[in-house]
């Protein structure tokens, strides 16, 4: 019932998925073919069908210089009034082509045509902006047969020594039926997906102990890969490292994961790849999901939920250190330097710090000197200096990365505020604060009551982020570089 | 905070979590924007329980909702007082269903033993046939479908015989056999399924507004409609009614269609919000057209509906190839849409007036393609998207979005490489959810731009090409909901269920994933519905949706039944209030989750047995003496019983053997099976001179490792290498498995009494019976007792051989009669055979024929023996013999060629 940490490669497997992408690729050949001689024959080349044509191939971006140029070839000699011997022509070069893609490999011929996407198992594409002219004309019952007819006739040459299991599984799938998942053919295989889904089945039911046995045997055993299975595995983790104290945390086991797997090697569009690599690797453009996880996993562990603010002494405060020191490295280096979501941990780390710091000014007021004060204070600013700019950075960098900005910068200029909350008016801004504690110690549930309180406060934010925070922010960023 | 999307997502990937991701976040400063909690963290993948607990869900026992079978009768669990002269009926109508799958010709040792062939009278083999008049047979000229003489290209081709194979691949068998199982030649088990992807829903619950209510102003009823009947191509149309406010039922009066084709989809439209209203139709795809329906009124009394005739539309309208969706326009009651197989597309409307035949009508210009050639199956789907204009189209490999006012087209989605779509459900005019082979995706198609909003990776088998998900939305307030997607599949009974939340602008999932666990259906489902809540009545979730109760219709792929189940949340979860409560809370929660799960998993560990650190070796010794006794005093029981008496009736119980636990209770703990193995050893070779019987041990052996070994001690060891069961005290788990093996599988039995058994069972035999056992073996009757005897002797002293205990008599070969035949026809022969053997190769004339006469005394080796116990010592000279003369008469043969 779920999926395999594995790749199930039968020899049936493997001769179905060669038949299949043989058969679509001389599908398509035949298709595009059909469809040329039809706009060829009917009109000249006008900007719209031509459009359509383009968006007919189904990709943009990455059309093989081949059909280009004979599509450009085709064109001008419709211009020029040599329509019928056009089809002759791109019959040939049809074939042509053909009898060299069989000999290459039918798949690599065709994710020529598609993009293997790296950060989503799908291409996305959810702008608006890139549509293109609808196909208003209808496939008709004997093109289709004709089409299918001829790519059959192409394929059952190759076809004579195959299993007749494969055959029949090739059968219908080309008749457009589907095949439902085999059992397992053996007992390794067998074994594994047992334990596989005792794994899944105990996580769903929160039995850890169970699902920690499952994945350190399934981890264990041989073809099984740990990268396609470390989510169960740090929330396994995350889970029992609570209470176990011999096991290491989730935070552990992906840092681990990513010291052992780089992000260094390339993602290679040619090659065939039988897993994904979205959840699974990283590569030189693709920051590995893990990591992501893992320093997000930190940040979290740096900043607990329930944790009531803290001293300096906090160990939790020394792991923000950790992570930020960690972070000012990553970002040095290949995929992460591009990648927006790291900088965006990044100003996240630099404004946790700044709200931890920066809650000292609330709490702590009587007993620090000035000299103390002086000095967190600037700590205060550089890190809000330094989210601004990690802040920035993302924003130019590719990926369009969306966050809610403006409520990042509300906070910012809150923390800022507090720095010289105090000075002005420590009476008047403390009752609130203690106000605020102990309802919420009281009463959790207290969202209608808070809720008018709240607008109120970012209005006063925002009127305060309009006009004051520009003033102190480049003063202070001056004064503290 | 005008977007929709507030947790920091890339673009085109959007928030991806999964099991054990629970990133992206959003910090929530102690003192800033959000109302103070003691929560810092905004976390894509909420698992925690204190900002919205996830809901878990029971899943109730199964009602029975419809029946095809009995459409008359209805199987509801509310009017069952009134129904009791039904329901014996119905249960017996049930089983009878339930029971279609399995063979019934197969003897179970439980049927042979069952009251049937005890009982005087007729034995039914079979169980009833009930003969329906299936009307999809019957031939109709009138008929609007059969006019186009439409014969499935498969059917021709094979005929012609091109196309051998393709008959066993596609061709759709009859009734509700949703697998098209793929033959292998030998007509071994078959190894891959192929199952048909048109076949969308055949039950469909939805609101039908008549106009009559309309004016009365009267609320929309629900209808469920099902297909039905040996070919699945009648529609039934029934109405819903609500019998208390969690459960519902089907009305009595059941409206039946033949609609003469398969029905592969039943599709309700539903409305966009605005109007008010429900529509009063409905669309069914069949095999071979669109058939559109249109209720005309609804009896308050009875629940009978009426409809006007149905309009229909032919497959061959648009191009020629089968429809595969119809959606209708939610912002218009008379526009719909359809798809056929190969991507063809095309608006239609109904209109009001005109002849019947062209009510439906399709649009000249608001047609397209949208054929992929590099798409093989012919799944598609329909629905209209966020605007009046906009169309979504998804098939195996794509999502595309059609602008009818710009006439253009986006691929929104290309899925070619690590996934396929799976499933496309539309929430509302703005969310849809999309299920692919790896992910559950939220998508916002109303924006400016599409956005990817959140995805959860269901870690589901990919391979699963039957995956369909069902959307339930419930309301809390109005920008607070609880999204619950359920996948179910045909290949298992358990459907996964994810809960998302959304609270104003952000989205996330809500704890774990679960499983629920549907109650004794076999297979997996074809179509489960999860009835919407009704949100008029709903003012309690308010109250964060504690007490979630849904309805689950289902109707399995085995089955034609319609099950209804309750699914309701498990309401142990108190409101906590402070820090310090939480804590026992939880652990009150982990007690009530263990005790409300069925035991799935079989715990395995405190029943597996242990190795004991302080096991005494001496006592090992004890307790073998003990154990030793004990089957002794048990062996002379069981001898004095056979011994009792030699005749009458007791002679029946002293055939029966007994295995070697059933003389004493068996040894706790073993710790040298060599010790156990010698103990066994001197058991049998004493009782060895009382006639007694033993089971070899090599026969377990053969039977578990292919290979002979006498010895206990060493067959362990060899079990020990092949046996790998993963856990610790595996050793000790191998002893008690094989001490269980030896004490079951030792049979005992007494081989004095067989002989006088035989001769009883002899003269209970009828004359023919005799005669054929006479003339069994040998040509003389004299001869034959004498070897008979012999044989039995000789098999008993000798046994050697895997053998079934008592030795029954099995005609496995039919070649008595022949023998008899062939003693009738030649009287040389057989007088020949009845010579000594050693003079049979004398006359050149008749050799050919004396070995085929004296088969039948010795078997060739390739036939099996008529006997199952069979003895090698005697048999071994004589079957060289035959093989010799057998030489002899090929070197004959070879002489006369040259001759």
């Amino acid at each position: 019932m779920f999926e395999l940490p594995l790749v199930r490669n039968t020899k049936r497997v493997r001769t179905v998925r060669k038949l299949r992408y043989q058969y679509i690729n001389t599908l398509y050949q035949e298709y595009r073919r059909v469809q040329s001689s039809a706009t060829a024959n009917s009109t000249l080349p006008t900007p719209e069908n031509s459009a359509a044509e383009e968006a007919s191939d189904g990709d943009h971006d990455s059309a093989d210089a081949t059909s280009r140029r004979r599509r450009r070839k085709r064109r001008l000699l419709s211009v020029l009034g040599h329509a019928e011997t056009d089809t002759d022509l791109s019959d040939a070069e049809a074939e042509e082509g053909n009898d060299d893609a069989e000999q290459a490999d039918s798949e690599k011929e065709f994710f020529t045509r598609h993009e293997k996407p790296q950060e989503t198992f799908e291409v996305w594409n959810t702008d608006r902006q890139k549509t293109v002219p609808m196909n208003t004309s209808t496939l008709s019952y004997d093109t289709c047969k004709q089409i299918e007819r001829r790519a059959q006739k192409r394929l059952s040459a190759g076809m004579g020594h195959i299993s007749k299991n494969a055959d029949q599984h090739f059968r219908a799938m080309r008749d457009g039926y589907e095949i439902v998942a085999e059992t397992p053919e053996s007992h390794h295989l067998a074994h594994i997906t047992q334990l596989n889904e005792l794994l899944h089945v105990n996580i769903m039911k929160g039995r850890w102990d169970i699902a920690y046995r499952c994945f350190s045997i399934l981890i264990r055993l041989p073809g099984v890969d740990i990268r396609s299975m470390w989510g169960p595995g740090a929330r396994i983790l995350r889970e029992l490292s609570s209470t176990d104290k011999g096991l290491g945390t989730s935070e552990e086991f992906l840092g681990w994961l990513s010291g052992i797997y780089s992000s260094r090697s390339n993602f290679n569009q040619a090659m065939n790849f039988l897993m994904d690599p979205v959840f699974r690797c990283g590569s030189k453009t693709h920051t590995a999901k893990f990591v992501v996880a893992w320093l997000w996993e930190l940040l979290f562990a740096s900043c607990p939920d329930g944790t009531e603010h803290f001293s300096e002494e906090d160990p939790s405060n020394r792991k923000l250190l950790r992570l930020i020191e960690r972070l000012s490295e990553m970002v040095l280096i290949p995929p992460y330097m591009e990648d927006p979501e790291i900088w965006f941990i990044f100003a996240v780390c630099h404004l946790v710090s700044a709200d931890q710091l920066s809650q000292r000014f609330i709490s702590t007021k009587s007993r620090t000197s000035e000299l103390e004060r002086d000095i967190s204070r600037n700590q205060v600013t550089q890190h809000i200096t330094n989210a601004h700019n990690c802040i920035r950075t993302c924003e130019t960098k590719k990926g369009d990365f969306s966050f809610p900005r403006r409520i990042i910068e509300e906070q910012l200029a809150c923390f800022e505020k507090r720095l010289y909350q105090n000075n002005d008016d420590l009476t008047a801004s403390d009752p609130e604060s203690e106000f605020g504690l102990g309802n919420e110690q009281e009463n959790l549930d207290t969202q209608n009551v808070l809720g008018p309180g709240m607008s109120s406060m970012i209005d006063e934010e925002d009127n305060f982020f309009g006009s004051a925070e520009q003033v102190h922010f480049g003063f202070d960023s001056d004064s503290s570089t | 905070m005008d977007k929709t999307q507030i947790l920091p997502s890339k673009k085109n990937i959007g928030v991806q979590l999964g099991v054990g991701i629970r990133n992206s976040a959003l910090y929530l400063p102690s003192s800033s924007l959000q109302e103070r909690r003691s929560e810092n963290w905004l976390y894509g993948g909420n698992t925690g329980i204190r900002q919205t607990p996830p809901v878990e869900f029971d899943v109730g026992p199964r009602q029975p909702l419809a029946n095809h079978r009995c459409e008359t009768k209805i199987l509801t669990h509310a009017t069952q007082d009134t129904q009791v002269a039904h329901e014996s009926d119905i249960i017996s109508d049930l089983s009878d269903n339930e029971l279609d799958f399995s063979r019934v010709y197969q003897f179970t040792p439980e049927t042979l033993r069952s009251s049937d062939l005890d009982s005087r009278g007729l034995i039914n083999l079979f169980r009833n046939v009930n003969l329906s008049s299936e009307r999809d047979y019957e031939a109709k000229s009138d008929t609007p479908i059969a006019a186009q003489e439409y014969v499935p290209r498969k059917f021709l081709s094979s005929i012609e015989g091109t196309d051998a194979h393709v008959n066993d691949v596609g061709v759709q068998a009859t009734s509700h056999e949703y697998w098209n199982t793929i033959q292998t030649s030998d007509g071994s088990r078959p190894s891959i399924h192929s199952v048909d992807p048109t076949d969308l829903e055949n039950v469909a619950v939805g609101l039908v507004h008549t106009t009559a209510d309309l004016r009365m102003n009267k609320d929309a009823r629900r209808v469920i409609g099902y297909s039905s009947g040996d070919t699945g191509s009648v529609i039934n149309l029934a109405l819903l009614v609500q019998s208390d406010p969690s459960d519902f039922c089907c009305s009595n009066e059941i409206l039946s269609i033949n609609l003469n084709s398969r029905i592969k989809h039943i599709k309700f439209p539903v409305l966009s919000p605005s109007f008010g209203r429900s529509s009063d139709t409905l669309a069914i795809l069949t095999e071979n057209g669109l058939t559109i329906l249109r209720v005309k009124s609804t009896d308050d009394h009875t629940g009978k509906l009426a409809i006007e005739s149905p309009i229909s539309l032919g497959f061959s309208s648009l191009e020629d190839f089968p429809f595969a969706d119809i959606s209708f326009n939610p912002w218009d009651i008379n526009e719909f849409a359809v798809i056929d197989v190969k991507g063809n597309w095309c608006i239609g409307t109904r209109v009001k007036r005109g002849a019947r035949e062209s009510r439906l009508r399709l649009s000249s210009n608001r047609r397209g393609t949208l054929y992929d050639p590099e798409e093989l199956s012919s799944w598609k789907r329909l629905e209209w998207g966020s605007e009046y204009f906009r169309l979504i189209v998804v098939s195996r490999g794509r999502l595309v979005e059609i602008d009818l006012n710009n006439r253009s087209q986006m691929e929104i989605i290309q899925a070619k490489s690590w996934s396929s779509l799976r499933d496309y459900k539309r929430i509302d005019d703005q969310f849809s959810v999309i299920t692919t082979s790896k992910e559950v995706i939220f998508v916002n198609l109303r924006s400016s731009n599409i956005e990817r909003i959140l995805s959860w990776k269901h870690d589901l088998d990919p391979n699963d090409s039957t995956l369909k998900t069902e959307v339930c939305r419930v309301v809390n307030s109005s920008d607070r909901e609880r999204f619950f997607v359920f996948i179910y599949s045909r290949l298992t009974n358990r459907v996964f269920l994810h809960s998302f939340y959304r609270s104003e602008s952000a989205f996330q999932s809500i704890g774990d994933s679960s499983l629920l666990e549907f109650e004794s259906s076999r297979g997996g489902f074809s179509t489960l519905i999860i009835s919407q809540p009704n949100y008029s009545t709903s003012a309690f979730f308010e109250e964060l949706s504690d007490h979630v109760q849904l309805s689950a219709v289902v109707r399995d792929v085995t089955s034609s039944v319609i099950w209804k189940y309750a699914i309701s949340a498990r309401d142990n979860r108190v409101k906590s209030t402070g820090g310090q409560q939480r804590t026992t809370l939880l652990s009150e929660e982990l007690g009530n989750i263990q005790a409300g799960f069925k035991p799935v998993c079989i715990s395995l560990h405190p029943c597996l047995p242990a190795p004991s650190e302080d096991h005494d070796m001496t006592k090992d010794i004890e307790a073998f003496q003990r154990y030793g006794y004990q089957i002794s005093e048990g062996m002379n029981e069981q001898l004095e019983q056979w011994t009792m008496g030699l005749d009458g009736e007791a002679l029946l119980n002293q055939c029966k053997s007994v295995a070697l636990d059933g003389l004493a209770a068996p040894v706790d703990y073993i710790e040298s099976m060599e010790e156990f193995g010698s103990l066994l050893q001197q058991f049998k070779d004493h009782y060895k001179d009382y006639d007694v019987w033993f089971a070899d041990m090599c026969t377990l052996s053969t039977a578990l490792l292919k290979e002979p070994i006498a010895n206990l001690g060493v067959f362990y060891n060899k079990l020990l290498q092949c046996w790998d069961f993963g856990v610790e005290g595996e050793e000790c788990i191998a002893r008690d498995i094989l001490k269980g093996i030896v004490m079951k599988n030792t049979g005992i039995c007494s081989v004095s009494v067989l002989s006088s058994k035989i001769a009883s069972t002899y003269e209970q035999l009828g004359q023919d019976n005799q005669d054929l056992l006479d003339a069994w073996d040998e040509p003389s009757p004299f001869e034959e007792e004498e070897s008979v005897s012999q044989q039995y002797s000789s098999i008993f002293q000798n046994h050697s051989q895997a053998s079934q205990i008592p030795p029954s008599i099995k005609s496995s070969q039919h070649s008595p009669p022949k023998a008899r035949k062939v003693k009738g026809r030649t009287h040389i022969s057989s007088q020949l055979a009845s010579q000594p053997i050693s003079s049979v190769p004398k006359s050149p004339g008749t050799t050919l024929r004396a070995p085929t006469a004296h088969a039948s005394n010795v078997l060739p080796s390739t036939m099996t023996p008529a006997f199952t116990l069979t003895s090698a010592s005697q048999r071994v000279p004589s079957l060289s013999q035959s093989q010799s003369s057998q030489r002899q008469r090929r070197k004959k043969k070879r002489l006369g060629g040259f001759g």
